[in-house]
């Protein structure tokens, strides 16, 4: 991650988990899949839904909406896949639709409320406001730790 | 630190050093093997290896690495020059400076921090004269008058010998190197190709910071070379100005001594004053700076110090791990890839005309290559034994000289290849059976001198490659392993009873020493004593797929086996599903595949307590259902639909309900024959061997074999303990591998039925059956979470498992309707004080008969059949309904009176057997020894209106018998009883004027044709199953009418 600028714009992709607008910055993701077969793994932690093949490499797939500690995302034809990377290996985030690509300055964030509509604030850096909308910005490296 | 001491760089020089390390312990232990003999060739290459170390760790300013190493090169080279004998205590030292030295290398940014007084202070002891020559150091400086460098004075003199040149040269790392692409690392060898690199450091000059100033970043080295000025010049390419001569051979040329006129800044003189700290030859002052230590290496992360850094400790260290290749290989890869190419342009090309035939032969050709790639890829991979069998010099050299034993290590196949995971996995393993084989194999020297064996003793280990696998062999001429001790051990430890011992081969008895918890050492050594026991080493191989044999010979020595395969990587394995999920399970650890058509599944799979097991060849195997492992929702398929609904039987066992049942259901067998050719209700299990378990897995479906590629599982599935990893299928789709142990340990397998419980269990049955005591069946039961219960089986008509659903109520009463009529419930709760019966969803149903009427008792769950003696406490729990307790499978368990339930509940039910009336007043003569028997019979006798007289023997039957003759007008007998048996007592009694014709009926838990003939021989009119209640009424009156009429 380039270290935050002011005078640089933030990129942001933006995508649905249940009706929350959220936001990852483009930096972090690698790639935005279709969802695929998913096999899942019992004993897993909840929050994973299971595994995938991602051109050869088994990839974990965490399931946003229960991450968020809400109803698990109803796979249908907007689902996707948010490839990021945590350092270690890649992770792919199931939401339940991909918005937008959103550019921002870093002027226009507001740190997050510790409670974002029904989720624990840490798992946000900060919140963006945009016209009308709302976005949440994912805390990535808080969100990937599930015990 | 210089930019262009990039990570790269680092781990370049790293990896020399771990090279030159590898090999360092078996050379410094060939060199103390050869003494006083000196292999030249060997000390050189051990002393060039810590040369380039030293030469390298200047550079990085791994400054404490190179003082440890520069000193360990001043003791080599005296062994060089046989000015030191590599004696025990000599080799020793290195061997811990070497140590320290492979320590520093796996944590190189820690290295400064470490202490090395410890080896310093070794290596020092070992020559006096070493520790004085270090520290007489002599300033050299260039022809400018800079000091560079402080070397000892022997140092100088040893570079300079036989008419060498030493020159300082100084390069500018930015331009002479990194502008030309050089690495510092191909400076010093082609340096080291005309000359010897003494030093190698850094300067950024007195005057200021270069670095900041100016884009030249100085860098020199200390040359000994026969080169003069003008070759070096030539040879290196430098400015003469930046060749500083700081020795000629016979003075001539300028020789500017350390007592030359020096900067301003330094002292006069440097001599012979000694040194007190130790880094002061670099920390010195405004000339030498040294270079930063490396902190920043991205890759180097803290490890602790070890001493015993071995083979898998630097393979860890290295992160990123790296991987040396053949060129060759490389080539071949090369050409693969080209192939590759190629083919699949063809492919192209013909798919887009829609050429079918071609299609075809171009994908042969492309399988073909793939099949060649993955084959020279997997080559990549593989290492030679040798990185693991190097370090056992070291480790048998060490442990001997600590027992006072004489060992030969003899190594044999080291250049046999593995893959990477495989060598590294092994080490430990390995380790552990050579330093056992040193520990416990061999014996000391007068021991053997004794036995008439040579002295030294003799530790071979070979490697070989056999039917596609590799071989381990690791062999001691040692004293063999001792059955009979092992054979006491077992029986210590409590694992077998003398008769399986006895039963067992020899092969058997040696393969115990793998078992949890054993050793045969009388004393727990510091060399072998680690907890560690042979079980952990065997698990380890059979994790890697491996398998291990026991060969020993008492007095003659003992050999393990050790058989792996070649890589881990790509494995064999068998895929199976449950519930639409595809998994797979290696091959290696699938013993067999076991159907079991639905006809035979009642016979073939029973529980025991909480486990289910299969009997297999006479054996009883523990069995997990998958679907239990995996925590998924029983379901159930409908065999002609597929059609899956949730499973209701929650018992696999009761497909086939219980035993009274069986006759209903061998009818419906025959009646409706096709029943057993439905497959979907047959079970499928694959039989799997974890180490020295082996149990069965219930899966839905088997599936074909396949060559999988093992791919591991995120960080999130850290917890995970049953998959070994992932795979991908050839749809695509993902599979988990499942590790074989791994799903053991998560059902708790081995601890509820191992082995030998399940043995022991099967044991104790038999005992029980063949003892002479009152044994009967109990049927075992609980009716909420605690409680545990017990019925007589024998007056069990059928257990029926039913929804609640069915249950109804009516007038106060409830029931099921039941084969076409009304089955009243009842529950222990109603009557006893126990626990209410625990709400389901559905219940078991123990039918029972009370005066022709069947009646259910409902209980929550089913614990087990077994059989008891009578060895019942009739006081503590007796209440209404129970009629004592006793200790069954475990647990205190509540014998229930049914018949008192039913009394309390609905006498009405026990209408008065006036049937009996009719046949007028009637005296009864009960013996029984046991007196719990004794009482329940008198009850029932009583209840039926009858009048009892008491014996407790044959014996005293027979006395009564006597003495009261004629008022007695049925007998109830025991057989076995003490002092005169049932049989005994007939045979009697029938000899007695009252007993000729008495109906005499034996009530007795032993069964079976066998004895009921024998009863029949004595002259018993009955013969009947104890506590039956119902039968033993009607039974009285059958044959009283009979004697009647």
């Amino acid at each position: 991650m380039e270290p935050s600028n002011h005078a640089q714009q933030l990129e942001l992709t933006s995508f649905f988990v249940g009706d929350l607008l959220c936001g990852i910055e483009n930096s972090r993701i690698r790639e935005i899949s279709n969802i695929r077969t998913i096999t899942p793994v019992h004993h897993a932690p909840p929050e994973v839904c299971g595994v995938v093949n991602l051109r050869g490499q088994i990839m974990t797939v965490i399931d946003m909406g229960i991450r968020f500690g809400k109803e698990p995302v109803q796979v249908s034809r907007q689902t996707r896949i948010l490839v990021v990377n945590d350092g270690q290996e890649d992770v792919g985030l199931m939401v339940d639709a991909v918005e937008d690509v959103v550019s921002a300055s870093h002027e226009a964030l507001e740190s997050p409320p510790s409670n974002v509509s029904g989720t624990s604030g840490h798992l946000f850096q900060s919140i963006l406001k945009i016209q009308d909308d709302l976005i949440s910005i994912i805390e990535l490296d808080r969100l990937l730790k599930i015990a | 630190m210089p930019g262009m001491l990039d990570d790269e760089t680092l781990q370049i020089f790293l990896e020399e050093a771990r090279d030159h390390l590898a090999d360092i312990e078996t050379d410094l232990v060939a060199i103390e093997a050869e003494g006083g003999k000196i292999d030249l060739d060997l000390v050189n290459k051990v002393f060039r290896g810590i040369h380039s170390i030293k030469g390298g760790a200047g550079f990085f300013g791994l400054e404490r690495l190179k003082e440890l190493a520069h000193v360990l090169e001043n003791a080599l080279n005296k062994v060089r020059n046989e000015e030191l004998i590599p004696t025990r205590a000599v080799v020793s030292a290195m061997l811990q400076a070497a140590d320290v030295i492979t320590a520093m290398i796996a944590d190189p940014s820690a290295s400064n921090g470490m202490d090395i007084t410890e080896p310093l202070k070794l290596l020092a002891s070992i020559d006096t004269t070493q520790m004085h020559e270090i520290l007489v150091q002599r300033d050299l400086l260039t022809t400018d008058g800079r000091c560079i460098f402080n070397i000892p004075e022997a140092d100088i003199e040893r570079a300079v010998k036989g008419g060498k040149y030493l020159f300082i040269l100084e390069y500018d790392l930015i331009s002479d190197l990194d502008a030309k692409g050089k690495t510092p690392y191909q400076l010093f060898h082609e340096l080291e190709r005309t000359g010897f690199l003494m030093e190698t450091g850094f300067s950024i000059g007195g005057d200021g910071d270069i670095l900041a100033t100016s884009e030249i970043l100085p860098f020199f080295a200390l040359f000994a070379t026969v080169l003069d000025t003008e070759l070096i010049h030539d040879f290196t390419g430098l400015a003469t100005e930046r060749i500083h001569l700081v020795h000629a051979p016979k003075m001539m040329a300028p020789f500017i001594p350390a007592s030359f006129p020096a900067p301003p800044a330094k002292p006069q003189e440097h001599v012979p004053v000694p040194v007190v700290e130790k880094d002061e030859s670099v920390s010195d002052d405004s000339a030498v700076t040294s270079a930063e230590p490396i902190s920043s290496a991205g890759s180097a992360e803290p490890h602790p110090v070890s001493l015993h850094a071995g083979t898998t400790q630097r393979a860890a260290a290295s992160s990123p791990s790296s991987l040396r290749v053949n060129v060759k290989v490389l080539d071949t890869l090369m050409t693969l890839a080209g192939e590759l190419v190629l083919a699949r342009n063809q492919l192209v090309q013909k798919v887009a005309a829609k050429e079918l035939a071609e299609i075809q032969t171009s994908s042969q050709s492309l399988s073909l290559i793939i099949s060649e790639l993955q084959e020279a890829v997997m080559s990549t991979r593989m290492q030679p034994l040798s990185t693991v069998f190097g370090k056992f010099h070291r480790i048998v050299r060490d442990l001997s000289q600590e027992l006072g034993k004489e060992i030969l290590l003899e190594i044999e196949g080291e250049d046999v290849e593995l893959d990477k995971t495989v060598i590294e996995s092994i080490s430990d393993p390995l380790t552990h059976l050579v330093r056992n084989a040193v520990d416990h194999g061999v014996e000391i020297p007068a021991d053997r001198i004794k036995a008439g064996k040579n002295p030294q003793a003799r530790i071979h280990l070979h490697a070989y490659h056999e039917a596609g696998k590799v071989v381990i062999q690791i062999s001691d001429d040692g004293h063999g392993i001792d059955v009979q001790a092992v054979k006491r051990k077992a029986l210590e430890r409590g694992l077998f009873d003398a008769n399986q011992l006895d039963a067992m081969s020899q092969t058997e008895l040696v393969n115990l020493i793998f078992l949890p918890g054993f050793s045969t050492a009388s004393a727990v050594t510091d060399i072998s004593g680690r907890g560690v026991g042979m079980d952990v080493v065997r698990t380890n191989f059979t994790k890697l797929g491996g398998i291990i044999d026991t060969n020993t010979k008492l007095g003659e020595g003992t050999s393990f086996r050790v058989k792996l395969p070649l890589t881990l990587a790509i494995i064999p394995s068998l895929l199976l599903s449950v519930a639409e999920e595809t998994y797979a399970i290696p091959q290696v650890n699938l013993v067999e595949l076991v159907r079991i058509p639905a006809a035979e599944v009642r016979n073939r799979i029973e529980r025991i307590g909480q486990a289910l097991v299969m009997r297999l060849r006479g054996k009883l195997l523990p069995l997990v259902r998958l679907h239990d492992v995996l925590g998924l929702p029983q379901q159930y398929r409908h065999p002609e639909s597929g059609d899956v609904t949730p499973e209701r039987r929650s018992r696999l066992e009761d497909r086939r309900g219980p035993a009274q049942e069986e006759t209903q259901e061998e009818r419906d067998r025959r009646t409706n024959k096709d029943r057993r050719f439905h497959s979907a209700s047959a079970i499928s299990i694959a039989v799997l061997s974890a180490g020295d378990f082996q149990y069965g897995l219930i899966v839905d479906k088997l599936h074909e074999s396949e060559e999988i590629v093992v791919k591991p599982l995120g960080r999130h599935f850290s917890n995970c303990s049953c998959y070994a990893g992932a795979t991908i299928l050839g749809d695509g789709q993902v599979a988990l591998i499942l590790d074989v142990i791994g799903v053991m340990r998560s059902m708790k397998l081995a601890e509820v039925s191992s082995t030998n419980n399940i043995e022991a269990l099967e044991a104790e049955r038999a005992a029980a059956r063949l003892s002479q005591g009152d044994i009967q069946s109990f049927l075992l039961f609980k009716a909420s979470d605690h409680e545990q219960f017990a019925v007589p089986l024998s007056l069990v008509s059928r257990i029926e498992l039913i929804e609640s659903t069915q249950i109804e109520s009516t007038g106060g009463r409830r029931s099921i309707q039941y084969r076409g009529g009304s089955l009243p419930l009842l529950t222990l709760d109603q009557v006893a004080k126990v626990d209410p019966l625990s709400d389901q969803s559905s219940y078991f149903i123990i039918v029972f008969a009370v005066n022709g009427k069947e009646i259910g008792l409902q209980v929550s769950q089913i614990v087990d059949v077994l059989e008891a003696g009578a060895d019942f406490d009739e006081v503590t729990f007796r209440q209404a309904g129970i009629i004592g307790s006793a200790i069954m499978a475990g647990a205190t368990t509540l014998l229930v009176d049914l018949y008192g339930i039913v009394k309390v509940i609905a006498p009405e039910w026990l209408e008065h057997p006036d049937r009996l009336a009719r046949l007028g007043p009637l005296k009864v003569l009960v013996a029984d020894d046991s007196p719990f028997y004794l009482k329940q019979i008198t009850i029932f006798a009583k209840d039926a209106g009858f009048e009892v007289v008491q014996a407790n023997n044959g014996l005293e039957a027979l006395q009564i018998l006597e003495r009261e003759g004629s008022s007695i007008d049925v007998v109830l007998t025991d057989v076995e009883m003490p002092l005169m048996d049932g049989l005994e007592f007939t045979r009697k009694a029938r000899k007695l004027k009252a007993g000729a014709k008495l109906p005499i009926i034996a009530i007795t838990s032993l069964s079976g044709d066998d004895a009921v003939r024998r009863g029949m021989e004595a002259g018993v009119d009955r013969y009947i199953v104890k506590l039956d209640r119902e039968k033993i009424i009607q039974t009285i009156e059958d044959v009283l009418t009979a004697r009647r009429r």
